[in-house]
C-alpha cells in the first residue's frame, strides 16, 4: 500500500463552509462572550488556548470539585472569556473531568472549538456528534496533522465539512501552522448538521422527551439522549431547570425504553455513535494501512497464517498431553512451532498481518483463540525456558555449589575459630544462622530472590514488555470488558483488574474511578481475592513449567471461575449504573528491542527495591519465629487447615506465613518445597490456588486501609483468608475424587 | 500537546505525559514514599519511573539506533 507523502512544511488548509469575504466585502465580525475548547485528552488543547489566550491565565478548581479548569481572556477580543476544558472521550460524562466539561457546555457558550487528533479521527468525531445534537456552533481543528502525515493518513478536510457542516481547520499547533487560518475560521462556526441514526425504540423516544425540554436553550436532542442514558449527574440541572411534570416524563421514558430494548440504552448509544463516527472517519480518511484496510485479496494467506498459529498452539499443547508417541513427539513439536513462528514472522514482516491481527486480537470469539495463543507462548517462555533452564542454572550451579558452600564454610571457619563457650562463639553461631541457618538470609530470602524468582520474572517482564509494546493490552482490556459485562459488572471495573495484572496496590488506588462506594468496595475485593500480580504470575507460571499440563488450566480455571462468581454474586447484591468502557485502541506495532529492554531492566530494578527488603523481612519474621520457638507452634495450629483441609504437609505452613507479607514470595516456598519433592502436583496446585486467593502484600492491605477505611480492610482480609482455604480444600477433595494425584 | 522524547507513552491508552504528571498519582498513596511507579493520568497504568540505569541504557541504545 503507498504511504501518503503529504508533507505539512507549509501551511495547511482552512475548509470553510462559505467563500470568505473579499477585502470588498468586510462582513461584520460576530461577537463572543465565552467560548470552550473542548476535546479528548492528549490532543493539544492547551497549546491552542496558549496561542488564543496569552499569558495571563486564571487557573481554578471547578466549584464542587477537584477538576482544574483555565480561563483567559481572548488575544482578538479582550472581552471573550475563553475556557479550557478537561480532555473528554464523551460529553455524557463517565468521570468528574467529563462532567465538568459538560457542565461548562450546559452552563451556556456561545462557541465550541473542538480540538481534535487528526491521527485519531473517529475518536473525535464522537465528541463532534454530541456537539452536533447540544446545537452548539463549532469548529473543527484537525491538529497533528504533521503526525497525522508520518502515519501516513489523509484526511479530506473538505468532504469532512461538507459531511459535518462545519469549518474545518488543519494545525500544526506546537509549530504555530493553521492558528491564523483558526483565528479567521472562528467566525464561520455554525451548528453542524450531522445526525447520528439510533434504534427505532431510542429515535421514537426522543421525539416523545424532546417535548417537555422544549423552550431551553441547550440542544434537546443531546439532553434527551443524556436523559435515555440514565445519566444521573444531569438531575441536579433537570430539577433546576425542568418543572416536575416534565421530569416525570423522562423518567418514564427512560424506564419504557430499558425495558422495551433489555439493554442498558447508554451502551447502545454510545455503540451507535461510534459506529457511525468510524464510518464517517473511513469516507474522508485515506491511511497507509488501517484495521480495517486489509485488502480482500491479502485475507486468505494472512487466515492461513493465523490457523497455522493456532494449531501449532494446538498441536504442542496435545504434545504436552502426551497425546502423541515419543517418535513422533520432536516432529510434531517443530511442526507446532513452526506454525507459531510463521505467524509471528509475517507479523514482524507485513503491515497487513499485523492489522490482520490487531482486529482479530479485539473481536469477539477470535479475541479469545488470540488471547489463548499469547497465553501458551508466554507460559512456554516463562514456565518452560525460563524456570526449567535458568532457575536450575542459578539456584542449583551459582548458589547452590558457589555462593552457599562459600559463604558457609567461611562462616564455619569463624565459628570453629571463636573460643567455645565464649560470646565471639555465641554471636558467630547466630551470625551463622541468620545468615544460612534454615531460614538463613543467604539460603532463603536470596536465594529465593535472585535463583528463583528473579530469572522467572526477568522472563515474564520480558513477555509483559514485548505485549505492551505491541499494543495488545487494550485489546486484552476489551476481551476481559466483554466477559465483565456479561456478568452485569461495570465496563469500567475492568481497567483496575487489568492494571492489578501489573500491581495490585497502585490498581486498588484506581478503584477510586468507580462511581459509587459498593462498586469501589467490590473491585477492590475482587483485585485483593483474586487477581495475581506480575511477579506472583510469573512465579506460578514457572512452577508451571515443572508441573504436568493439566495444572495452570485447573489453576486458571479455580482463580477465574471464584472471580467470575464473587462477581457475578456480588453485581446482583450491589447493583449499579454500568457506564461504558472507552479506550484508545493503538496499532498492532512491532515491538522496538530497545523499548523492551529499557522497561524490562525498569521493572526488574522497581521489582528489586521493592520485594527484597520484603523477602528479607519475611525471613527475618520465620528465623525470630524460629528462635523464640514459635515457629512450630504456628505451624501445630495451622495444622487442621493445612494438613486436615488442604492435605499439604506441615512445612507448607512457613511458605502460606511468608505469604502474607507477599504472595509471591509465598509462592517461592512453594516452589522450593516442589522442587525438594516435598508436594505432589496436587499438592502444589492446591496451595498455589490458596495463596493466588490471598491478600497480595502488606503494602495491599495498608492501601485497603487508607483507601476503604481500618474497618472495610479487616472485614474484607476476614473474608478473603478463611474463603481462600476453603476454596483449596473442595478443590484437594475434587482434584482426587478425579484420581489425580 | 508537545511531545517530548522524555514524555512516558502509557502502553494501555496512549496518553503522553510528563514523568511530573505520572507522580501525580503520589498525592492520594500512602506508599508514595520511595515509589518507582509513574500512573497514566488518564487510566492509571502504572510503569517504572525512568532511574539513572534506564536512562543511560536508552540513551546508549538510541546512539546505537542511530549509528545504523
Amino acid at each position: 500500500m503507498q504511504r501518503s507523502t503529504r508533507s505539512y512544511d507549509t501551511e495547511p488548509t482552512v475548509v470553510c463552509l462559505e467563500q470568505r469575504p473579499s477585502s470588498g466585502q468586510q462582513r461584520p465580525r460576530r461577537k463572543f462572550r465565552r467560548i470552550a475548547l473542548v476535546g479528548n485528552p492528549n490532543v493539544g488543547k492547551s497549546v491552542i488556548f496558549g496561542a488564543l489566550t496569552g499569558t495571563y491565565a486564571t487557573v481554578s478548581n471547578y466549584p464542587g470539585t477537584t477538576v482544574e479548569v483555565t480561563r483567559a481572556a481572548a488575544r482578538f477580543d479582550p472581552t471573550a472569556e475563553i475556557i479550557d476544558t478537561p480532555g473528554v472521550n464523551s460529553l455524557t460524562p463517565n468521570s468528574e473531568d467529563e462532567q465538568v466539561t459538560r457542565d461548562i457546555l450546559l452552563s451556556g457558550v456561545d462557541l465550541v472549538i473542538q480540538v481534535a487528533d487528526a491521527k485519531n479521527l473517529a475518536r473525535a468525531l464522537v465528541l463532534s456528534s454530541q456537539l452536533a445534537e447540544a446545537a452548539l456552533p463549532f469548529v473543527l481543528v484537525l491538529n497533528m496533522m504533521d503526525e497525522a502525515a508520518d502515519h501516513g493518513i489523509s484526511i479530506d478536510a473538505a468532504a469532512l465539512t461538507g459531511e459535518l457542516g462545519v469549518a474545518v481547520v488543519e494545525t500544526i499547533a506546537v509549530r504555530g501552522v493553521g492558528l491564523r487560518r483558526l483565528n479567521a475560521a472562528l467566525h464561520d462556526a455554525r451548528e453542524s448538521h450531522y445526525r447520528v441514526r439510533y434504534p427505532a425504540t431510542v429515535e421514537s423516544a426522543l421525539l416523545q422527551i424532546q417535548r417537555p425540554l422544549s423552550g431551553l436553550e441547550v440542544g434537546q436532542r443531546w439532553l434527551a439522549l443524556m436523559c435515555l442514558s440514565g445519566d444521573d449527574t444531569l438531575r441536579p440541572w433537570l430539577e433546576r431547570n425542568v418543572p416536575q411534570d416534565g421530569r416525570a416524563t423522562l423518567d418514564d421514558a427512560y424506564r419504557q425504553v430499558s425495558t422495551r430494548m433489555g439493554t442498558h440504552v447508554g451502551y447502545e448509544v454510545t455503540r451507535c455513535r461510534v459506529r457511525s463516527a468510524e464510518q464517517l472517519a473511513q469516507r474522508v480518511t485515506r491511511a497507509a494501512t488501517s484495521e480495517h484496510g486489509v485488502n480482500v485479496g491479502q485475507q486468505r494467506p494472512l487466515s492461513a497464517l493465523a490457523l497455522a498459529a493456532v494449531l501449532g498452539s494446538l498441536v504442542l499443547l496435545a504434545d504436552d498431553f502426551g497425546v502423541f508417541s515419543a517418535v513422533a513427539s520432536p516432529w510434531i513439536r517443530v511442526l507446532g512451532w513452526l506454525g507459531i513462528l510463521s505467524a509471528l514472522i509475517a507479523a514482524d514482516r507485513s503491515t497487513d498481518m499485523r492489522a490482520a491481527l490487531g482486529r482479530w486480537a479485539g473481536q469477539r470469539g477470535t479475541g479469545v483463540v488470540v488471547l489463548f495463543v499469547v497465553l501458551y507462548v508466554v507460559y512456554r517462555f516463562v514456565g518452560v525456558f525460563a524456570a526449567g533452564t535458568a532457575v536450575n542454572f542459578i539456584e542449583h550451579t551459582v548458589f547452590g555449589a558457589y555462593v552457599n558452600p562459600a559463604v558457609t564454610g567461611a562462616l564455619d571457619r569463624i565459628v570453629a575459630a571463636a573460643a567455645l563457650n565464649s560470646p565471639a562463639a555465641a554471636a558467630a553461631h547466630f551470625g551463622r544462622d541468620l545468615l544460612v541457618g534454615p531460614y538463613g538470609l543467604i539460603t532463603v530470602a536470596l536465594t529465593y530472590a535472585f535463583a528463583i524468582i528473579f530469572p522467572i520474572v526477568t522472563a515474564f517482564f520480558l513477555a509483559f514488555s514485548v505485549l505492551e509494546d505491541s499494543g495488545y493490552l487494550p485489546r486484552l482490556a476489551l476481551i476481559v470488558n466483554r466477559s465483565f459485562c456479561a456478568i452485569g459488572l461495570n465496563g469500567k471495573a475492568v481497567l483496575p483488574m487489568v492494571l492489578g495484572l501489573g500491581c495490585d496496590t497502585m490498581a486498588t488506588l484506581t478503584a477510586r474511578i468507580m462511581e459509587t462506594p459498593k462498586e469501589r468496595l467490590l473491585v477492590t475485593l475482587l483485585l485483593a481475592l483474586g487477581v495475581p500480580c506480575s511477579a506472583q504470575l510469573g512465579v506460578i507460571l514457572g512452577l508451571f513449567g515443572a508441573l504436568p499440563v493439566w495444572a495452570p488450566m485447573v489453576w486458571g480455571g479455580v482463580v477465574v471461575g471464584v472471580l467470575f462468581a464473587v462477581g457475578f454474586l456480588a453485581a446482583l447484591l450491589l447493583p449499579g449504573r454500568r457506564s461504558d468502557l472507552i479506550l484508545e485502541v493503538p496499532p498492532i506495532r512491532r515491538p522496538q528491542l530497545g523499548n523492551v529492554v529499557i522497561k524490562t531492566v525498569g521493572r526488574l530494578e522497581w521489582y528489586l527495591k521493592e520485594a527484597v527488603p520484603i523477602f528479607v523481612l519475611g525471613t527475618l519474621a520465620l528465623f525470630i519465629l524460629d528462635a523464640a520457638g514459635l515457629l512450630s507452634r504456628f505451624v501445630a495450629a495451622t495444622e487442621p487447615a493445612v494438613v486436615g483441609m488442604l492435605a499439604l504437609p506441615p512445612k507448607a505452613a512457613e511458605a502460606f506465613l511468608v505469604g502474607f507479607f507477599r504472595r509471591d514470595y509465598g509462592s517461592a516456598g512453594i516452589y522450593a518445597l516442589f522442587e525438594r519433592g516435598q508436594l505432589t502436583p496436587v499438592q502444589a496446585v492446591v496451595a498455589l490456588v490458596t495463596m493466588t486467593l490471598f491478600v497480595p502484600c502488606v503494602a495491599n492491605f495498608f492501601v485497603i486501609i487508607r483507601e476503604r477505611g481500618l474497618r472495610t480492610a479487616l472485614a474484607i482480609t476476614a473474608f478473603i483468608f478463611p474463603f481462600a482455604f476453603v476454596i483449596g480444600g473442595l478443590l484437594n477433595l475434587a482434584l482426587r475424587a478425579s484420581g489425580l494425584q | 500537546m508537545n511531545h517530548t522524547d522524555d514524555d512516558i507513552v502509557c502502553p494501555l491508552c496512549g496518553t503522553h505525559y510528563s514523568e511530573a504528571e505520572g507522580r501525580k498519582c503520589y498525592s492520594g498513596c500512602p506508599l508514595q514514599r520511595g515509589c518507582q511507579l509513574l500512573a497514566c493520568p488518564a487510566c492509571g497504568y502504572e510503569v517504572p519511573a525512568p532511574t539513572r540505569i534506564t536512562r543511560l541504557l536508552s540513551r546508549w541504545l538510541g546512539k546505537q539506533v542511530a549509528s545504523r
